[in-house]
C-alpha cells in the first residue's frame, strides 16, 4: 500500500517538475499559435512613400532648360557670344514675323 | 558522534555539488540554444534528433499550458513548494535516495529558474522517428525523469 502511494507521488512529481512540451507543431495548432509558412497567395504590402537617397543632388525645377542649352553649346563648341547672337537673331526673326502679321 | 556529523556534512556538500552541476549544465544548454535560435528555427542534427526551441508555460507533457496568468502563477507556486518538499526529503532520506532526490532537485531548480525569469520553460530536444515525434524536452527533464525512474525502480526492487 505504501509502495503504491510512493509510486503515485513520484508520478505526480514527474508530471509537475517535468516541463516537456507537447510536440512542437501539434502544440502550436492546439494553442492556436500562428506559424510562419511560405504563403504563395501572399500579396506584398505597398511600402510607405520615401524621398530618394540623392534627392538633394537633383536639379531644381526650371533650371533644367538652361542647363540643357549650355550642354548643347558645349557639345557643338559654340562660344557664348555666338549663342547670344543666335538668340538675338531669333528675336529679329520674331520682330519680322510680328511686322508681317500686322 | 563528531565523525558522524563530519561524514554527514561531507555528504551534503557532495549532493549540493551534484545539484549545482545539474543546474549549471541545464542553464548552459538553454542559453546556448536560445542564443543560437532565437527565431524559432529547427536545427537538424540527425534522423532521430532535432533541436527545435519551443516555450512551455505548463507542466509535464504540455499539460495546463494556457495564457492565463493566474494558472501560471499557481503552478509556479506549487512547484516552488514541491522544491522545498524535495529539500526536506533529501535531509530525511538515506544516501542512495539522497542521490536520486539530488538529481530531481537539480533539474527542478533549472526549470523553476526559467519559469521565474522567462515566464516559460524552453524545451529544445525533439526526438522523432520519421513523422512520430516524442514530447520536446530539455536537459533538466532528463535528470528529473532519471531520478524518478531510479526511485520507482528502487521501490519496486527492494522491499524496504
Amino acid at each position: 500500500m505504501i509502495k503504491t502511494v510512493n509510486i503515485s507521488i513520484y508520478f505526480l512529481l514527474l508530471i509537475l517538475l517535468n516541463s516537456c512540451g507537447s510536440v512542437s507543431d501539434v502544440g502550436k495548432v492546439l494553442r492556436n499559435e500562428k506559424t510562419r509558412t511560405t504563403d504563395e497567395f501572399f500579396v506584398k504590402k505597398r511600402e510607405p512613400l520615401s524621398l530618394p537617397p540623392d534627392y538633394k543632388t537633383l536639379p531644381e525645377p526650371n533650371t533644367q532648360k538652361k542647363n540643357s542649352e549650355e550642354t548643347i553649346d558645349k557639345i557643338f563648341k559654340i562660344p557664348k557670344d555666338q549663342s547670344s547672337l543666335k538668340s538675338k537673331s531669333t528675336s529679329v526673326e520674331q520682330s519680322i514675323i510680328n511686322e508681317i502679321r500686322k | 558522534m563528531q565523525n558522524f556529523k563530519l561524514s554527514n556534512f561531507k555528504n551534503y556538500i557532495l549532493f549540493l555539488i551534484i545539484v549545482i552541476s545539474i543546474f549549471s549544465l541545464d542553464r548552459i544548454s538553454k542559453i546556448k540554444v536560445i542564443n543560437s535560435q532565437g527565431d524559432n528555427n529547427k536545427n537538424f542534427i540527425n534522423e532521430f534528433i532535432n533541436i527545435d526551441l519551443i516555450w512551455n508555460t505548463g507542466i509535464g507533457f504540455g499539460l495546463l499550458s494556457s495564457g492565463s496568468g493566474i494558472i501560471y502563477n499557481s503552478i509556479t507556486l506549487i512547484i516552488g513548494l514541491v522544491i522545498f518538499f524535495l529539500i526536506y526529503l533529501i535531509i530525511k532520506s538515506n544516501n542512495i535516495e539522497k542521490f536520486f532526490f539530488s538529481l530531481i532537485l537539480g533539474g527542478a531548480l533549472g526549470n523553476f529558474y526559467d519559469r521565474c525569469t522567462y515566464f516559460a520553460v524552453p524545451d529544445f530536444i525533439d526526438i522523432h522517428y520519421k513523422d512520430f515525434h516524442w514530447f520536446t524536452f530539455n536537459i533538466a527533464d532528463i535528470f528529473i525523469t532519471v531520478g524518478i525512474v531510479l526511485l520507482i525502480s528502487k521501490d519496486l526492487i527492494f522491499k524496504k
